[in-house]
């Protein structure tokens, strides 16, 4: 976690995205820093998903952009300037999404394993990729469910390992897809801290969620509103230009 | 990569069925086949071959939805559609289609020697056969993670994959009946030349389509 940079920013401008052909919802923005954290509200089916999934990359948007970039100060001859590097997405961010992309049969250790490896950006030795998974598995409880079957859990339990996912590698923007879902009031609390921490170390969280979270919210976004108003807005066809 | 294609590898042991039901539908089409065709020695010899490389191919394509369909159902692919750009898609997708290939098709390479002994008893016609299978079912493969990609959203996604991809597969059979009869006669060996060129090229175009295919689809 002492990877993690501070002064990253993610800026979201006029974002507007459409599911099944209705428009979900349009001119969305926000700015969010190092240490805040974004609540994402709204009734079933106002679009919670589609933006996270929309900020994460996996679908894309109708209209709008979204840009994560990290300031840096850089000194030139005659004055200090502050610049903005773009970063992509892809590789800074984590998902979670209502599934926990664990394979049941597979143990509760191997499919951690996977993850970490999958998440490091360089080779790591075997006895710091335990010491880092041991950590993880202590941060969320599980650590002696370690050599069962994943199928083998109960759903609060499996909800665990897929925040856990989240511990395995260092990566600053954290979008959370109805995060608690599952857990008891023990598991609410102990995600509650790992986000606190998360947020302390300078990441940044965005998180889609019906249940209060045990954090102050630094942004929050109601999605009705962002609904189109108008009948004739509220329907995206694809033939239709703009 | 090798991490992937470990687990993918163990994964797909693990999960037992649907490796079995691939390898059981091989074997019991095969034993149907003299019931089919008549037990005349002739016919057998004749049509072994290509009998053989048609059910393999069948069996191979049937079994591959599952190449995407386990992660999606997870939803591991979602998280390694979200943390790759096109190229890293594109070698993941290659080393999930290969390990699919080594957990799925290689036990039916491995019964098919055994069940060309059974329809024509001469060893060097088995040989051919398991060394054409061998070239050919990773075009196959490889060809069939587009069809896979594109129908990973669909529960019973396997006949239409099949249907998609059959005809891209027309040169991998022709091919691959062609080296099986030129390794058997002692011919010269362009046809299999030409299966393993197939091979590589698909390895190519398939993960890359098959990535794009899943970046637009991605919902």
């Amino acid at each position: 976690m002492a990877d993690i940079p501070r002064l990253l920013h993610i800026k979201a401008e006029n974002l507007r995205a459409q599911r099944g052909g209705k428009i979900l919802f349009s001119r969305l923005s926000f700015c969010l820093h190092s240490g805040q954290m974004a609540v994402i509200s709204g009734a079933n089916g106002a679009g919670k998903s589609t933006l996270l999934r929309l900020i994460a990359g996996l679908c894309p948007a109708l209209s709008g952009t979204i840009d994560l970039s990290i300031a840096t100060a850089q000194k030139t001859a005659t004055a200090a300037e502050n610049k903005n590097i773009s970063l992509p997405r892809q590789g800074f961010s984590h998902y979670l999404g209502d599934k926990n992309a664990m394979k049941p049969q597979l143990s509760v250790w191997d499919n951690l394993r996977f993850w970490c490896r999958f998440f490091a950006d360089k080779r790591v030795n075997t006895g710091e990729e335990k010491k880092v998974l041991l950590r993880a598995l202590d941060k969320v409880k599980m650590a002696t469910y370690a050599d069962l079957p994943f199928a083998a859990l109960s759903t609060g339990q499996k909800r665990r390992i897929g925040l856990c996912r989240l511990l395995t590698g260092a990566r600053p923007l954290w979008l959370l897809d109805e995060p608690s879902s599952g857990l008891d009031q023990a598991g609410a609390a102990l995600f509650s801290q790992i986000c606190r921490e998360h947020l302390a170390a300078g990441g940044l969280v965005i998180a889609a969620t019906h249940m209060p979270l045990g954090l102050p919210a630094d942004i929050s976004l109601n999605l009705a509103d962002y609904r189109p108003q108008t009948p004739e807005g509220q329907f995206y066809d694809p033939l239709q230009a703009g | 990569m090798k991490n992937l294609f470990i687990r993918d590898i163990k994964a797909g042991i693990k999960a037992g069925s649907a490796i079995g039901t691939s390898l059981l539908f091989f074997l019991s089409v095969i034993l149907l086949s003299p019931f089919a065709l008549g037990t005349e020695k002739t016919m057998l010899i004749k049509a072994g071959p290509g009998l053989l490389w048609f059910f393999a191919l069948l069996a191979v394509l049937l079994g591959l939805d599952r190449l995407f369909q386990t992660d999606k159902e997870d939803g591991s692919l979602d998280i390694i559609l979200a943390a790759g750009d096109f190229s890293s898609l594109t070698v993941m997708i290659l080393v999930k289609s290969a390990a699919h290939w080594v957990s799925t098709v290689l036990p039916l390479i491995a019964a098919a020697p055994v069940l060309s002994l059974l329809l024509n008893p001469d060893w060097r016609q088995a040989a051919a056969l398991t060394a054409s299978l061998a070239l050919g079912t990773p075009a196959i493969t490889f060809i069939g993670a587009l069809g896979a990609a594109l129908t990973a959203a669909l529960p019973r996604g396997g006949v239409l994959l099949a249907v998609l991809v059959l005809p891209l597969i027309i040169p991998v059979i022709i091919f691959g009946i062609a080296a099986s009869a030129a390794l058997v006669a002692g011919t010269a060996l362009q046809p299999l030349y030409f299966l393993l060129a197939l091979t590589l090229f698909f390895g190519l175009i398939g993960p890359a389509a098959a990535a794009l295919a899943l970046k637009f689809t991605a919902e």
